[in-house]
């Protein structure tokens, strides 16, 4: 930004070179109502960009995964994944699940946003899976974080076949 | 945030009333800026005074700007927007007469409207053409409704056509207008005539 | 300096700005992260299949039920009353259009408990506070209310209405889905007008 006024080459040169230093007090007296509108919003924008209190993503493109379902991993999968992995257990009871060679953390639902995991998450170089007793509760875990732009994160379930409905209906051909 | 009227329940007067309000606004701002003359607005036309484009495209460039900030922001929900659905062949054709209306009258409907209510005699006779056109849409709309209707795109936003973000759109469209303001000033200078300023 | 160039100077600068965010140009969660999660975890969010079925059995008016599974699954069978919004296809075009009918209630169900629960959160981060979910889905439907049965001697005033709820529902459920399929056809695209989108703005 050209603009910055604490500038230290500015001050330098306001001792050095009044010249140049003149020069550069009348563009800014001449832009001062440009500035003035300019700067706060600019100020505003990069506090909004940096913090993490927000959505700021395409709904649509973050929740791509759990469309095309790719987001979804067994555990018989996530035993055999190369890279590293770091499941979160998101009950509030402790599980072991023998298959998972990688990092287990026990993070309840309602902590996972706390800083610290938010950063865990987004820094671990690998898959993250996300694990509950009830995959509902990964899924709308799942949804916020994607939301917050992680990548690579998945749902643990123990079968795949969640959403696979499991019964035949019957028409009853009398009643008509 | 969303446009009021879809937020708070009002009463159809209270919503009415606020646009009456709003278009009162609209309409003093008009007339104080000269453009109930027909002669600054046919200006535009021959170049000689082009404050028109100057106006409304800075007029839409700073709504653009401020929505997408407050959209930012989380202030404004633009998606509660309308967006005006586009038929090509209707826009294409409406626009030519709109035009040809535009420059025959020296007003377009608004200031039109505004040269009316300070009592300008062409302004009311461009003001029952209007009518006449409207009736005449009316009457004759069965044996044109597949034009009306025809080639029918939906509300398609430019920027999505274009695969660019709705900021840097906006970052090309006011390149775009700084472009054409500074045109402007040359065809202003090139095509001058005696100031009106004193007589509208 | 001359105003109009400063004007323009200043929209240049705002405008470049604008050109380096991530506007999305579609639609970002605007619930705050934190308050999205425990709006989520909380309980009430969830419907049980009984709740459901009372819904229908009394023809509650103010509950929408979504069905987020394909239009071939839906046209096999579906809930009674419930209209069809893919989940692929939810984020298409404007929930609003879908959510905002001035419903108290809009029930998401898929087959399972993962696709509704997307559902739920991407409503609720979106600000659409009227949205539940069906816990189970239509599997639990089918569980719990197709397949109900009564196994034992005597039976409380409780389980008396529970069970007869079920048995209602069940009735209407198979009444609905047993219907020819030209006739289901007609029914869901009459549903599909009433939830067109409302137009506006100037015309």
């Amino acid at each position: 930004m050209r603009f910055r006024i604490s500038d230290l080459s500015f001050f330098e040169s306001a001792i050095y070179n009044p010249q140049s230093a003149i020069k550069k007090m009348e563009f800014i007296k001449k832009y001062k109502l440009v500035i003035v509108v300019v700067l706060p919003i600019l100020i505003l924008v990069l506090i909004r960009s940096a913090g993490l209190n927000h959505f700021k993503n395409d709904a649509k493109k973050w929740a791509e995964p759990s469309i095309k379902q790719s987001n979804r991993i067994t555990i018989e999968q996530a035993g055999s994944l190369k890279k590293k992995s770091l499941t979160i257990n998101l009950d509030k009871d402790v599980v072991r699940i023998r298959e998972l060679t990688g990092d287990v953390q026990n993070i309840p639902a309602d902590s996972v946003l706390r800083k610290n995991h938010v950063s865990m998450i987004l820094k671990h170089d690998g898959p993250v899976m996300l694990f509950s007793s009830d995959p509902g509760l990964s899924a709308r875990i799942w949804m916020i974080l994607s939301q917050m732009g992680c990548r690579n994160i998945y749902i643990l379930t123990n079968s795949s076949d969640n959403e696979v409905f499991k019964y035949k209906f019957r028409p009853d051909t009398l009643s008509n | 945030m969303g446009p009021i009227s879809s937020l708070i329940p009002m009463p159809e007067w209270l919503d009415l009333l606020i646009a009456l309000l709003i278009g009162i606004g609209f309409g003093f701002s008009l007339e104080q800026a000269g453009f109930s003359s027909s002669r600054k607005l046919a200006g535009m036309f021959y170049g000689y005074d082009t404050t028109v484009i100057k106006v409304f495209f800075t007029a839409a460039i700073v709504a653009l700007v401020g929505s997408q900030f407050l959209s930012y922001f989380g202030l404004l929900n633009l998606n509660l927007v309308f967006v005006n659905e586009f038929y090509v062949a209707a826009s294409i054709v409406g626009g030519i007469i709109m035009g040809a209306g535009f420059i025959m009258g020296g007003f377009c409907p608004g200031t039109g409207l505004c040269a009316l209510s300070i009592g300008k005699i062409d302004a009311m006779i461009f003001f029952l053409g209007g009518l006449t056109g409207a009736f005449l849409f009316a009457e004759t709309y069965p044996f044109i409704q597949k034009l009306a209707n025809g080639s029918y795109k939906g509300p398609v936003k430019i920027n999505e056509v274009m695969g660019i973000s709705p900021g840097l759109f906006t970052f090309l469209l006011i390149i775009a207008a700084a472009a054409m303001f500074w045109l402007a000033e040359i065809a202003e200078k090139r095509f001058a005539r005696p100031d009106i300023t004193n007589e509208i | 300096m001359n105003t109009r160039i400063k004007f323009s100077v200043g929209l240049i600068c705002l405008g470049f700005i604008l050109a380096l965010l991530p506007l999305s140009g579609s639609r970002t969660f605007i619930v705050k992260p934190q308050k999205l999660l425990s709006e989520i975890l909380d309980d009430y969010t969830y419907f049980t299949v009984d709740q459901v079925a009372r819904f229908i059995v009394s023809e509650d008016s103010s509950v929408q039920i979504i069905d987020l599974r394909s239009p071939e699954e839906f046209r096999v069978v579906n809930i009674p009353g419930s209209i069809n919004v893919p989940y692929s296809r939810l984020l298409d075009n404007d929930p609003g259009s879908i959510l905002n009918n001035g419903k108290t209630k809009n029930i998401f169900y898929s087959n399972g408990d993962i696709d509704s629960n997307y559902a739920l959160a991407i409503a609720r981060g979106l600000n659409f506070k009227n949205t539940y979910v069906m816990k189970g889905g239509l599997n639990e439907w089918f569980n719990t209310v197709m397949n109900s049965n009564f196994i034992g001697d005597r039976i409380s005033a409780r389980e008396n209405a529970l069970f007869e709820t079920r048995t209602r529902a069940k009735k209407i459920f198979t009444e609905m889905n047993s219907l020819p399929d030209s006739m289901k056809l007609k029914f869901i695209r009459s549903k599909h007008i009433a939830a067109k989108k409302l137009d506006g703005g100037c015309e």
